[in-house]
Order: structure tokens, then C-alpha cells, then sequence
């Protein structure tokens, strides 16, 4: 035996009873901290995380990751179900095999201290192959990202690793959809399911909307349409109109950006409206809405390998 | 990433400071890492990593459990246990000798399993420190052991 492995040996593998005791003292912890504000950093792709308030709605919760749902607003379900409409007569998708997904995204994201964000450019480009569920290519400017965490997808298949295996798994029915995509997130935790499903869809739209099928992203906006906290935020990118919606959680909120001229999804964003932060404007960029730590907006196409 | 890497954390984190201090420290690990996320660079390197720099910086708050653990361990009479059990006393004698950088180098390298360079940058130190102070921290666990390979 080598020195190593007897140093190895005073190890003992953790036991199941140890992971779950170190989980529930995290949910401990963490409500030791409640009362501190969160700060969000918005991510592209992989760790979870997120943003916004919107000022007229209030999340309420009874106790750690429990949710006392609020309503969305009319409008932003009335534009979810119009959009859907619209989805639904869009264009056929024929190339199904070995087809990839390239999403070129340009934006600005903070880089942020406990106090204040600087907003940052970021410009992005990715590939990813809906039929293997893999990132092919992943990059920032001349960076390679793919490796990073980043680039880190979960080992099934699911939400945040679609495929098109998963996605005709899924049920049609809108509300049944709409449980499958919850239970696909997992639980409430530091956030709400729809908190976290709102990020996820965003993020899951950034890997492959355009391979959907008409009716599969009619289904999806009519299910989405179901989560609770959404409103509505009006922005205008490279003079095109685009609207936010965005979904509340406490301080934070996620949005997932739509041209509502087609249905598609074409950003995201985070908003922190809390005002232990402060954010500082791009030098130069364009002038992001109050609060607003991120925001990219993407263009989608088709390619093959 | 709880699921993916708290077993990883525990381990290493339970060798140094027993299981009930483990769960606090890995527990505080995932939230400071949540709190701290912005300061995560991905192209300076995988999670793991990082999350490891964090718990070890979280144990050093412990180091007093840490030599005192050690030193109850080494503290058993050799006439007392068998001969396996005896070889883990001289390890845990060696280990409570060493400086706290050798030792946390020592055991981000053999319990967590990070290479050379993963370690320096778990810990924030140049490479070449964590060669020399890997070195010198092998040789003393050889010496306790009685074993005289070289590294693997």
C-alpha cells in the first residue's frame, strides 16, 4: 500500500442518512438567511438561477418551498395563448435527423459584486443537437466554453437536456403538459417550481425552438400559460418590439422574451428590483430597463453538422 | 449539483473533521457557492474545484476539530488494534504533523482526488507550491508508514 492509499483509507464513504442530513441543514441554513436579498446572476446555460419582480405582484410562502401561487396577469396569458395560435400555424420543420441547432445571442450580462453589477457584453454562439441531447459547440467571442460548466447538461434527459425523444414523451394535454414540465424541474427549493421552470424553459427555447414542431410549441406556450406569477414587460431591441415575460419570485424574476409578431422566442432576461445592488450601464450600450442585470436576445436557425 | 457533488465534498470533508461538522461545512459549501456564484470563472476551470476551495477554506474555521481528531486516532495504543488498523494510527500521526497547506494540499490530492493543478487553483496557490508542499507531505506519510516508492 502506497501513501496515498493510506491516507485514502481513513476515508469512509458517506452514508445516504449523511447527504440527506446535509441537505435539509441546507434548507436550515437558508432560512437563517431569508432575510438577506438575493442577488442574481443571469446564466446562459447550466446553474440554475434567476430574477425579477414584477412591482404589482407579491409572492407569498408558508414556510420553506412552500407557495401560495399568485394569479399571472391577464395580459401575459392572453399573450402566451395568442402566441400559441400563432405558433401553431407557423411553418412546417422538415429536417428532424441529424439537424443542429445554432443560436447566435448578443446581449449584456453583469458581472457583479455583493453591491453593485457591472453590465458586460456577451456575445455567444452555440450548437446543439437535439436528437443526442448535446451541446456541439458552445463560445464566447473566441472562447471555447464547451467543457466548462457552462456547457454542463444533466445526464437525462429532460428540460434542461431536450430531446426530441423527450419531447414526444410529453403529454398534449395542456394541463398535463404543464405537470409534466413541473415535475421535470423538481421542487420548490430556494425556488418555486414555476420560478424554476420559467428559467428552464427559457433556457430550453436558447437550445432548440427552432427544431420544435408547429403544433409541439403551440403545446408548450398553451402550457405555459398555466404558470403562475407572470406579467409583462415591453421592450424594444434593435427597434423591433419584443415582450418579456417575465416570472416573479420574491425579489426576482426570470424572463423569457417573445417576438409577438411570430411567437417565437428570441431572449432572456434577469431584473432584480430589490435595491441592494447596483447596476452599472454598459459603457457605450444600449440603456437596459431599470433593474435589469441581463438580457440577451438570439437569432435561431437550422444547420446540419 | 448537490446531487452531483455533495457525496465528493462529504467524503473529504468528513476525514477531515467527522461527519457532523462535515454536514454543517458542505451544507454552508453550496450555499456560499450559491451566494458567490458570480465569482465562479468556468474557464478557469470545472465546479468541483471551486467548490472544494470553498469547503476548504470553510474548514479551516474547524482545524482545531480537525488536529484534535487526528490526534485521538493517533492517540490509540498500537498494542491495541490489529495491524491494519495500526497503520491508519501512524497515517493520522502524520497527517496531525503536517502544516495546514500540506495537509490540505495532501488531502484535495488523495481524498478529493484533484490534480496538480486543480488543487492550485482550489486553494488559490501557484503550481509550484502545490508540487513542493504535495512532496514534502508524501514523504512524511511514507515515513510513517515505512514505505519508500516514489509518487504515483
Amino acid at each position: 500500500m502506497n501513501d496515498l492509499e493510506a491516507v485514502r483509507r481513513l476515508a469512509a464513504e458517506p452514508t445516504d442518512e449523511s447527504v440527506a442530513r446535509t441537505w435539509y441543514r441546507i434548507t436550515k441554513l437558508e432560512a437563517k438567511r431569508a432575510p438577506r436579498r438575493r442577488r442574481l446572476v443571469p446564466a446562459v446555460a447550466g446553474l440554475a438561477v434567476l430574477a425579477v419582480v414584477a412591482a404589482s405582484l407579491v409572492v407569498y410562502r408558508m414556510g420553506q418551498g412552500v407557495l401560495f401561487p399568485v394569479a399571472s396577469a391577464p395580459e401575459a396569458v392572453a399573450l402566451l395563448n395568442s402566441m400559441a395560435d400563432l405558433a401553431e400555424a407557423g411553418p412546417p420543420v422538415f429536417a428532424t435527423h441529424g439537424l443542429l441547432v445554432r443560436t447566435e445571442s448578443h446581449g449584456q450580462a453583469g458581472v457583479c459584486s455583493p453591491t453593485s453589477c457591472q453590465l458586460e457584453p456577451q456575445d455567444r454562439e452555440q450548437l446543439y443537437d437535439p436528437r443526442q441531447g448535446q451541446m456541439v459547440k458552445l463560445r464566447d467571442g473566441e472562447r471555447d466554453l464547451l467543457g466548462g460548466s457552462w456547457a454542463w447538461l444533466p445526464p437525462e434527459e429532460g428540460i434542461l437536456r431536450p430531446t426530441f425523444a423527450w419531447l414526444t414523451s410529453l403529454p398534449i394535454d395542456r394541463q398535463m403538459l404543464l405537470a409534466s414540465l413541473r415535475k421535470s424541474v423538481g421542487e420548490h427549493d430556494s425556488w418555486t417550481v414555476d420560478h424554476q421552470l420559467w428559467d428552464a424553459m427559457g433556457q430550453f427555447y436558447a437550445y432548440c425552438e427552432m427544431a420544435l414542431s408547429p403544433p409541439k410549441r403551440a403545446q408548450l406556450l398553451r402550457a405555459l400559460a398555466g404558470v403562475t406569477g407572470l406579467s409583462v414587460r415591453d421592450l424594444v431591441v434593435d427597434g423591433v418590439p419584443l415582450v418579456a415575460i417575465r416570472q416573479t419570485d420574491k425579489d426576482s424574476g426570470a424572463e423569457i422574451i417573445f417576438d409577438p409578431a411570430t411567437g417565437y422566442a428570441v431572449g432572456r432576461a434577469s431584473v432584480f428590483l430589490g435595491d441592494s445592488v447596483t447596476i452599472i450601464p454598459m459603457p457605450g450600450g444600449p440603456q437596459l430597463d431599470k433593474g435589469v442585470m441581463y438580457q440577451v436576445t438570439w437569432k435561431q436557425t437550422i444547420t446540419m453538422p | 449539483m448537490f446531487d452531483k457533488h455533495a457525496r465528493d465534498l462529504l467524503r473529504y470533508a468528513t476525514q477531515r473533521v467527522g461527519e457532523s461538522h462535515a454536514e454543517d461545512i458542505v451544507a454552508q459549501t453550496f450555499l456560499t457557492a450559491y451566494e458567490q456564484r458570480h465569482r465562479f470563472d468556468a474557464s478557469r476551470g470545472d465546479l468541483l474545484p471551486w467548490l472544494y476551495g470553498i469547503c476548504t477554506n470553510l474548514l479551516r474555521r474547524h482545524r482545531r476539530d480537525e488536529i484534535r481528531a487526528l490526534k485521538a486516532v493517533a492517540a490509540t495504543k498500537l498494542s491495541d488494534v490489529d495491524p491494519p488498523t495500526g497503520q491508519n494510527v501512524d497515517v493520522a500521526r502524520a497527517l496531525a504533523s503536517l502544516s495546514r497547506r500540506q495537509r490540505d494540499v495532501l488531502l484535495l490530492h488523495a481524498i478529493a482526488g484533484l490534480e496538480y493543478a486543480e488543487v492550485a487553483a482550489a486553494l488559490g496557490i501557484p503550481l509550484g507550491s502545490v508540487r513542493s508542499a504535495l512532496h514534502r507531505a508524501r514523504a512524511r506519510i511514507r515515513a510513517a508508514i515505512g514505505e519508500s516508492t516514489g509518487e504515483s
